[in-house]
């Protein structure tokens, strides 16, 4: 067996010490250490970032994800605001027509339309679309 | 749930969207007049709506409550600027009259 070089010495320094099988006997690379101080650097660097690698420890994730994924992908419900601000709208709106001695013209009741219609603008939604998508409840 | 209770499911679920989505339209209606037409406009959009053939499945049933709902509407469409057109004179009084009763006075 011709005799290791110093990149065969330093793999197999490492093999060692992570206890694996070296293919250079471990006196052999002992001897190649104590007379080759590039090796000693080389092997001592690598040891310390082993060192530091060794202790990360890997985030562990519970067993079960499936009811945090299910709790992530299930259907958030509708939000109630628009619908809160076309009540609140249509009432103010009526409010202000029914203002005694105030002669307003028929414009006046293209508002509720126009209400009604920002509202269902901001749903990004129709009631005279047929809605094939519509779920079963439950599902 | 077998296959036909899950037919019967969304046969129900259809008509409670139905209800709701009619509920909140006639709702908001109560806040507009246009002498009655506003109603009259909806009946004939939610007519054609039930009548149209897509999406599938086409309405078997109640079929002549859509159109006898689209005739009384289009009569009523029909009626109102006729009539307006025929006692236009005396549409001030009419309009004077709605609103004294439109404020309760």
């Amino acid at each position: 067996m011709s005799k290791p070089g110093c990149e065969e010495i330093q793999m197999a320094a490492m093999a060692i010490e992570e206890s694996q099988v070296s293919e250079v006997p471990a006196p052999l690379v002992q001897e190649h250490l104590s007379e080759c101080a590039a090796c000693r650097e080389a092997v001592a660097a690598m040891s310390s970032t082993l060192a530091v690698l060794v202790r990360q420890t890997r985030r562990r994730h519970p067993a079960d994800l499936l009811p945090a994924i299910q709790r992530n992908i299930a259907p958030r419900p509708a939000a109630a605001w628009p619908y809160i601000a076309l009540v609140v709208l249509l009432v103010v709106y009526r409010l202000i027509e029914l203002v005694p001695d105030r002669q307003w013209s028929m414009a006046i009741q293209i508002i509720p339309l126009l209400i009604a219609f920002g509202v269902f603008q901001i749903l990004k939604q129709s009631p005279f679309q047929i809605a094939t998508e519509l779920r079963l409840e439950g599902e | 749930m077998n296959n036909q209770q899950e037919i019967q499911a969304g046969v129900v679920l259809g008509q409670r969207y139905a209800y709701a989505t009619v509920c909140l339209v006639l709702g908001i209606t109560c806040y507009m007049h246009f002498l009655g037409m506003e109603k009259a406009i909806l009946a004939i959009i939610f007519g054609v709506l039930a009548l149209k053939p897509n999406p599938a499945p086409p309405l078997q049933d109640r079929r002549t409550w859509a159109k006898a709902g689209i005739v009384l509407a289009v009569i009523m469409l029909i009626a109102v600027p006729t009539t307006l057109l025929i006692f236009w004179e005396r549409m001030d009084l009419v309009i004077d009259a709605f609103r004294k009763l439109q404020v309760g006075k």
